[in-house]
């Protein structure tokens, strides 16, 4: 169920990346949702996750990006900021929209800081700002769906997950 | 004693520091740049996670693409009386265009030019994904290094420019746009002004207002509003004579020395879906 999760949130990101507007409030960045999703499935098995996440980061990286071990470092960082948020409170509905909204965050201040530092970029703050906002929506939109569905299915199933 | 291998210990110290902090910096900055050129193990990887994602959106491109031609359906009559229009006029344009190119081709040959933009290919490609990074802005196309793209070759829609190729694999290519704010990209244009041509760069875009910047124009020079800004062919990597946009405004720099001037494009970058390379001849 983690791969599969975690395969379709990856290429749900490309595909919509041709149908969804730049300017738009709704940008995608499912594969970091679900990285949220995933961690209870390892059962605080936390190497396992950072080896698989460190992957995704490196295949984010190649097929999207053009780079190398840049979101591979990133993704790592957002693993480690879900699994202190899952070590300090419990799993739920809330505290995977707070893992969701902390790591978007996270996520697009690490890239403006980098492009800022090291492209001779001339952004403002305000653009920052601006793509948090814009993909906040969407991506707490696919956290709940997500969450819905994978805990019907792992209480369905039996799958076990950490709490 | 003591002190000074305490002292040296401490110097070790801030060299080791300062070299593994220029480590990081160099490491960063390489892992940052995003046309740089790919190793057969990353392009092996693209294509393979590219050709996936092309087969999964299949059926979504097939549903977009038969709403989008019901909605074409509705307009057909509209668009055909138009065309029928166009195709008046291209008669006209068809004997203009036989005229000028053989006046180009005399041109050229007294003036040994031989990087204009008849000497290049046009190879049709279709998006199959925009950047994901909010900061950059590049699109995948479905033509690569089997199709004889290299890096750096001009991208265009239409007869207006909107990128160049930044990296290639053996099935695809990052295009960067000219939307990109990198400051480092920087294009040479000329503005058609009167029978005469007025030299500029084009540096920045600006989001709000769709428009780009156009610098390192004299304040003596008057230039007109719609008039037609093109690729100047220097930099070797646009031919000369691809059309960009036209000016929409004049102002001038912040010491009143220069004219900067605000130019549109005609294409709508929101929406990319097919565009066309354009490949050198050899």
């Amino acid at each position: 169920m983690i791969v599969l999760i975690t395969m379709i949130s990856f290429f749900l990101d490309g595909i919509l990346s041709r149908y969804i507007l730049p300017n738009s409030l709704f940008l995608p960045l499912f594969t970091i949702v679900s990285l949220v999703i995933i961690y209870p499935y390892f059962n605080n098995d936390n190497f396992r996750y950072f080896k698989f996440i460190a992957i995704i980061g490196l295949l984010y990286d190649i097929t999207y990006y053009n780079t190398l071990f840049y979101n591979f470092f990133i993704f790592l960082m957002l693993g480690f900021i879900i699994g202190l948020i899952n070590y300090l409170l419990s799993n739920n509905i809330y505290t995977n929209i707070l893992m969701t909204v902390a790591s978007i965050v996270t996520y697009r201040t690490i890239t403006f800081l980098t492009i800022i530092i090291f492209k001779t970029h001339s952004y403002s703050l305000y653009e920052l700002l601006q793509s948090i906002y814009r993909s906040l929506i969407l991506n707490i939109i696919y956290c709940l769906i997500i969450y819905i569905i994978t805990e019907f299915y792992s209480k369905k199933n039996k799958i076990l997950r950490s709490k | 004693m003591y002190r000074k291998k305490q002292k040296e210990k401490r110097n070790k110290i801030i060299i080791i520091c300062i070299l593994i902090f220029c480590l990081i910096t160099g490491f960063i900055i390489n892992v940052v740049i995003t046309d740089r050129n790919l190793t057969i193990f990353e392009k092996t990887i693209k294509d393979s996670v590219l050709t996936v994602q092309k087969v999964l959106a299949f059926p979504i491109d097939f549903v977009v693409n038969k709403i989008n031609e019901n909605n074409g359906k509705n307009k057909m009559y509209e668009k055909y009386n138009d065309l029928e229009n166009q195709v008046k006029e291209n008669e006209k344009y068809k004997v203009e265009n036989e005229e000028l190119k053989k006046q180009l081709s005399d041109m050229k040959e007294l003036l040994n030019i031989n990087d204009t933009i008849a000497e290049y290919t046009y190879l049709n490609a279709n998006v199959i994904n925009r950047n994901l990074d909010y900061w950059n802005d590049t699109i995948v196309i479905n033509k690569g290094e089997h199709d004889g793209i290299t890096k750096d070759m001009p991208v265009v829609i239409g007869t207006n420019l909107i990128g160049k190729v930044i990296s290639t694999t053996t099935f695809n290519s990052t295009v960067r746009l000219i939307t990109a704010t990198d400051v480092v990209d920087k294009i040479s244009v000329k503005i058609k002004n009167g029978d005469n041509y007025v030299y500029g760069i084009l540096n920045g875009y600006n989001k709000e207002n769709d428009t780009y910047t156009i610098e390192g124009i004299s304040q003596n020079i008057k230039i007109e509003n719609e008039s037609i800004v093109t690729t100047t062919g220097m930099g070797d990597i646009f031919p000369s004579g691809i059309v960009i946009g036209k000016i929409t405004g004049i102002n001038t720099d912040t010491f009143d020395l220069s004219n900067v001037l605000e130019m549109k494009s005609d294409v709508n970058f929101d929406n990319i879906n097919y565009v066309t390379v354009l490949r050198r001849n050899i």
